[in-house]
């Protein structure tokens, strides 16, 4: 399984320093993308939170994706994130109008739209050579706003699913949980205890352990560790259980699973910061309940390998432009300047040996007036600005006083 | 001392701009009303507001909306990183009727502010800030945490939406909960 | 001691003294006009140590700053949301505590020594002060940028005005407070320094620069004292375990007790300098030292007492004390708008001893090649807009329109962000020249530098005033909200957020010029030149003599300014201790 390595934190993304910066300055200047099965998009839907697997478009003419989603990080996704269509599909990607301006942006090229925020609007692309096409919002990729269109003959590969107990499909649940590791097997127990506020990474917000697996019939308690402020212990997609908001250690809430399946669950007040854990009921497992999204291998890309090769690099973004339009500012600025610097210095060089034959210091440290002026003087152009300033600062502070600030609703008690 | 005469000129202008800016806030005051947020909310314990302990309090009641006397009164607690109510589900609130807000905090300090408007108030742990507002018109406004309260602080927000008078309804527990008298 | 040139401490406050052979020193057989660094050899050290340490932390607060312009507007995201607020402490703390702090005390060293013509009395004492503020800049930046690094258990992300009950390392409030200490010890150098002169000359009036400095340092122990019982009494305590809670309210009102004055810390120099520098930069003389003395005076007795203005919105204050801090604050405009007049008309005194005519067109007449010049009056006129906003800041009940939003970082990056920032850099180019004797290098770039920071400070800050307006709050890692969209009043959000990320990067180019011009004249020019610059202040027109003796009286003034701080605070201070002095209390909530 393509799964994340959860020791990586996201602070190490700072560590990462230019690297990571480039990277993202660059937009994605990538390789062709290699023979990938549609499980492995190479950590590419790790922290996608509305990633559930690919959805099968394959057969249609017109596939249409939603841009600005809920996913988990607030309205950055796009909907479904992952799709396989056949050849000579068009995709055609339609804003909600959620979540202000988006994109979609093509990791090799092939594709861009421009930036929009309206509802409504539309941006299409046909596919016509197989491969696995990534594609991007500059604005949220950071917030998990990423997508993908695998382009193939034929439908989902043969499942990948056997009959051993692997580790299930939370469809990215756990992409922003510090302390996930892995399904804890507690399958015999009749009570399961599962502490409420251990550390996660990001401080006292996480479920210990994240993913506990139990059999049908089994009880599990939170308990509160009282770290970490108030939390709560909600289903998810579901309303099988929910606890109250409470703080205090000790504090203790219980539910009994029978049926088999994946609960997850989180915590309402620090969901965003990772606090979501999940109840496995029995022997699910990975390939169980979605065959067609995780099996199968699949090759792709020969057709983007072109994209890569001899290309002047253009930007493609609004960062690549900034980034190309301040470099080249900078670099004719840098040249003037040394031109500036190397002219300042011959002269000084030449007023240095004129100096020294003269024995006098090189400038004049007093300045030489047209005229003096003693206390006499009348400041006339001083007496014009300041008269201007208060008229402009009278005339600001009644249109922010009367026209911006009495105008809306106000506390009145 | 010798002043030159432009400058004794500028001191009055200078003057002058000073108590015609007090002036416009004094008219603020009485005109149109605009009260300050000032110490008359009280103060309360903020370890009983963490554990909803709210009948021991009596300047404050379990998150929600409710009619005491007539009158609008909404209590919302805000911690780490949700307004409660606003967060999960808005506030509704009547138009053109007084509503008075009853704000504090279980944790940190936090901010309420409906965004673009002039409501706005810190919240601080220990401290009910009280204030009213009367909206004029029907529609949405979206209630920001305006104080840094943590790592999670860029996702606290809420939504309050003020429907008319016809339209407004309490909760139908928020009557019962009166009627248990909490407070 | 005074051991150098004690000829000199018969000066007369801010005159020019007669060119003679005195002016001028012979190193290795060439005669050279004598620098600051000549005359007080030690003093000039300290100096440079000082600017040193400040120019680093700026260095390092910059590119914070270009990281977070670029992070909130989503146009380049290198950290998480989460990590935001960390580097969003280390710019505040960096730039609007160290910065600042090394930087006026360099300013105030080199000023102090120049004006009284002493040398600093001990330089145990000045290695002392600035070995604690060092020492605590230390504390406190490791606390904070531990915060980036999971593995190390301390952090403190609190920001730069660390409300309790939100909780930072212990080991940071330590360092706040060093920081603190130090500036006080630094205080103690500068009037030894002045009773060592006054003994001297028992009846001249105090000099300009000098008397600048202590009414700045009176005012500088009046309010720190506030954000000193605050950290220590309380919140060191609280962090180590001691006391189990704080209470919140007052550990604030005591945060801004000192969190207003300080600004008038950070723009008195700026003040001093365009007072004493900007006149003869320009070409002319200060039209009026008794004013500048008065403008002093008002600042040390008005700016305490107006810190509730930063409290407009808080429950637990008494609206008739918000009233009375809002008067003293509209006051306060006072003697900034007599600086417009008074700096301005000097800087007219030289454009029309250089030439200039008519209204408006002397301004033409004025040096703009010079960045030394340019920087400083540049940042006059930026402080001119920031002048604007913070009476809208001060104005109480329009302060909720603004309260807490993007309007705020607007107005301060104008303040000390522009005023006083760009004015150290500038002065520095004059200044830098005379503390090592070495010429300054990357001229070209130095005279382009000023214009580079205005430009970026006006596409950032306009456009911060703008969203502030449409309620766009200030310190948070994300411009939007899900639940919500903002209406703006002028432009739309998504142009807001290009000024943004494009005059904070402009910004960040400015200040790289500014470090290269430094660097290169610290490493590439050679000693002992003889510099373009020297450290003469011309006489004002209107003179010291002119104005009332009382003016120098600095016990009066501060015991006025005691007294109006006891009436602003007195009240409202015991009503919140009378319900007991930890309580309501809060536990510690560690970030």
């Amino acid at each position: 399984m393509g799964r994340t390595d959860h020791t990586a934190t996201r602070r190490q993304l700072l560590r990462a320093g230019g690297a990571a910066t480039t990277a993202a300055a660059l937009g994605a200047a990538a390789g062709p993308a290699a023979a990938q099965s549609d499980t492995d998009f190479g950590g590419w839907f790790d922290d996608v939170g509305n990633y559930d697997g690919v959805v099968d478009k394959t057969g249609k003419e017109e596939v249409t994706v939603e841009v600005g989603v809920e996913n988990g990080q607030g309205p950055y996704g796009f909907g479904p994130p992952a799709i396989r269509v056949s050849p000579g599909t068009t995709v055609v990607w339609e804003w909600n109008g959620k979540g202000g301006s988006h994109n979609v942006i093509h990791t090799e090229g092939n594709f861009e739209s421009e930036l929009v925020s309206e509802a409504g609007h539309t941006f299409s692309h046909t596919f016509e050579s197989s491969g696995t096409y990534k594609y991007f919002c500059r604005p949220h990729k950071a917030l998990g706003m990423k997508g993908a269109v695998v382009v193939s003959e034929s439908g989902g590969g043969s499942s990948g699913g056997s009959g051993s107990v692997s580790e299930p499909d939370y469809g990215g649940w756990f992409d922003d949980v510090g302390n996930y590791e892995e399904t804890v097997d507690e399958r015999g127990s009749d009570e399961v205890t599962v502490e409420v506020g251990v550390e996660n990474g990001q401080g006292p917000y996480g479920f210990g352990p994240a993913a506990v697996r139990v059999s049908p019939g089994t009880t599990v308690v939170w308990e509160w560790t009282g770290k970490g402020g108030s939390h709560n212990v909600i289903h998810d997609g579901g309303s099988a259980f929910e606890s109250e908001l409470v703080s205090e250690a000790g504090h203790t809430f219980s539910h009994t699973f029978e049926s088999t399946g994946v609960y997850k669950y989180f915590c309402r007040p620090h969901k965003a910061l990772g606090m979501k854990g999940a109840i496995v009921v029995g022997n699910v497992g990975g390939g169980g309940d979605s065959g067609g999204d995780t099996g199968g291998g699949e090759t792709g890309g020969e057709g983007d390998a072109e994209a890569s090769g001899g290309v002047l690099p253009v930007p493609n973004d609004f960062t690549g432009w900034f980034a190309l339009f301040f470099g080249g500012i900078a670099g004719l600025a840098a040249m003037a300047v040394l031109g500036t610097e190397a002219y300042a210095e011959y002269r000084d060089i030449a007023a240095a040996r004129a100096a020294a034959a003269g024995g006098t210091p090189t400038e004049a440290p007093a300045e030489s007036y047209q005229r003096e002026l003693d206390e006499g003087y009348d400041p006339l152009g001083t007496a014009a600005l300041v008269a201007g300033y208060f008229v402009l600062i009278g005339l600001l502070w009644a249109f922010m006083y009367f026209v911006e600030f009495l105008a809306g609703p106000s506390i009145t008690g | 001392m010798h002043v030159h005469r432009f400058e004794k000129l500028w001191f009055g202008a200078a003057l002058l701009l000073i108590v015609a800016f007090i002036a416009t806030i004094v008219y603020g005051a009485a005109g149109p009303g605009v009260a300050m947020v000032s110490d008359d909310g009280g103060t309360i314990d903020a370890d009983k507001v963490a554990n909803g302990n709210f009948n021991q309090t009596d300047n404050f009641r379990s998150p929600g909306v409710y009619r005491e006397n007539g009158q609008v009164h909404v209590y919302i607690v805000a911690r780490q990183f949700l307004f409660n109510p606003g967060t999960s589900q808005a506030i509704e609130v009547p138009a053109n009727e007084q509503v008075t807000f009853h704000v504090t905090s279980a944790d940190v300090m936090h901010g309420f502010n409906l965004a673009g408007t002039n409501v706005n108030s810190m919240v601080i742990p220990g401290q009910v800030a009280t204030f009213s507002v009367t909206f004029d018109e029907t529609g949405s406004h979206g209630i920001v945490c305006h104080e840094y309260c943590g790592s999670g602080h860029h996702t606290m927000a809420g939504k309050l939406t003020v429907v008319s008078q016809s339209q407004f309804e309490l909760a139908p527990d928020a009557d019962a909960v009166e009627a248990s008298g909490g407070s | 001691m005074a051991t150098e040139h004690p000829d000199n401490v018969t000066d007369a406050p801010g005159e020019t003294p007669e060119e003679t052979d005195e002016s001028y020193v012979e190193i290795d057989g060439t005669e050279r006009r004598r620098a600051f660094v000549d005359r007080y050899p030690n003093a000039a050290q300290a100096v440079r140590v000082l600017f040193g340490v400040s120019f680093l932390s700026f260095a390092v607060g910059a590119l914070f700053g270009l990281v977070q312009a670029l992070h909130r507007t989503g146009v380049l995201r290198v950290i998480a949301s989460a990590d935001y607020y960390t580097i969003l402490t280390a710019h505040g703390v960096l730039l609007a505590l160290v910065f600042t702090t090394f930087g006026i005390t360099g300013l105030f060293h080199w000023a102090n020594t120049r004006s009284l013509g002493v040398a600093p009395t001990s330089q145990r004492l000045t290695w002392l002060w600035i070995g604690t503020m060092t020492l605590g800049t230390l504390f406190a930046g490791s606390t904070i940028v531990a915060g980036l690094f999971p593995d190390i258990p301390a952090s403190a992300d609190v920001l730069f005005t660390f409300y309790a009950p939100l909780e930072a390392h212990p080991l940071f409030y330590v360092g706040a407070a060093l920081l603190i200490v130090g500036s006080w010890i630094a205080g103690v150098d500068w009037f030894l320094q002045y009773r060592e002169w006054r003994s001297a000359n028992p009846d001249s009036r105090i000099p300009l620069q000098s008397f600048m400095v202590m009414t700045t340092m009176l005012m500088w122990y009046l309010s720190t004292l506030g954000v000193a019982v605050e950290v220590v009494v309380f919140l060191i305590p609280w962090s180590l375990g001691l006391i189990g809670q704080v209470d919140p309210l007052l550990t604030r009102t005591l945060f801004w007790y000192f969190g207003h004055p300080v600004v008038y810390f950070w723009l008195l120099p700026a003040y001093m300098i365009w007072y004493t520098v900007l006149p003869k930069l320009a070409g002319g003389r200060l039209f009026s030292d008794p004013l500048a003395r008065v403008v002093f005076v008002l600042f040390l007795i008005l700016s305490t007492p107006v810190g509730f203005h930063h409290q407009y919105t808080d429950p637990g204050v008494p609206a008739g004390f918000k009233f009375v801090a809002m008067t003293n604050t509209m006051f306060l405009l006072l003697p900034s708008l007599l600086t417009l007049f008074t700096v301005v008309a000097s800087i007219e005194h030289g454009a029309r001893q250089r030439g200039g005519e008519g209204y408006l067109s002397w301004l033409r007449s004025l040096p703009w090649d010079r960045p030394a010049f340019t920087g400083i009056a540049l940042s006059g006129i930026m402080f001119g807009a920031g002048g604007f906003s913070g009476m809208i800041n001060a104005g109480m009940n329009i302060n909720y329109l603004v309260h807490n939003t993007l309007w705020v970082p607007g107005h301060f990056h104008l303040t000390v962000g522009t005023a006083f920032a760009l004015t150290l850099m500038a002065v520095s180019y004059w200044l830098v020249p005379q503390i090592t004797g070495k010429r300054l290098k990357l001229r070209g770039v130095a005279a382009l530098q000023p214009y580079v920071w205005f430009l970026g400070m006006v596409l950032m800050s306009n456009a911060m005033h703008r969203a502030g307006l449409a309620g766009v709050p200030r310190r948070t890692a994300e411009p939007e909200y899900q639940q919500f969209s903002y209406d703006t009043v002028v432009g739309g959000i998504a142009e807001m957020q290009m000024q943004i990320a494009l005059g904070g990067t402009v910004l960040f180019v400015g200040a790289v010029m500014f470090l290269a011009v430094m660097l290169a004249t610290w490493t590439l020019s050679p000693p002992n030149a003889n510099l373009r610059v020297n450290g003469e202040l011309p006489e004002p027109l209107s003179t010291a003599t002119d104005s009332p003796k009382v003016l120098d009286n600095l016990k009066l003034w501060f015991a006025v300014a005691v007294v109006l701080v006891v009436l602003a605070y007195g009240i409202p201070l015991y009503s919140m201790v009378a319900d007991g002095i930890l309580s309501p209390g809060s536990v510690p909530f560690p970030v």
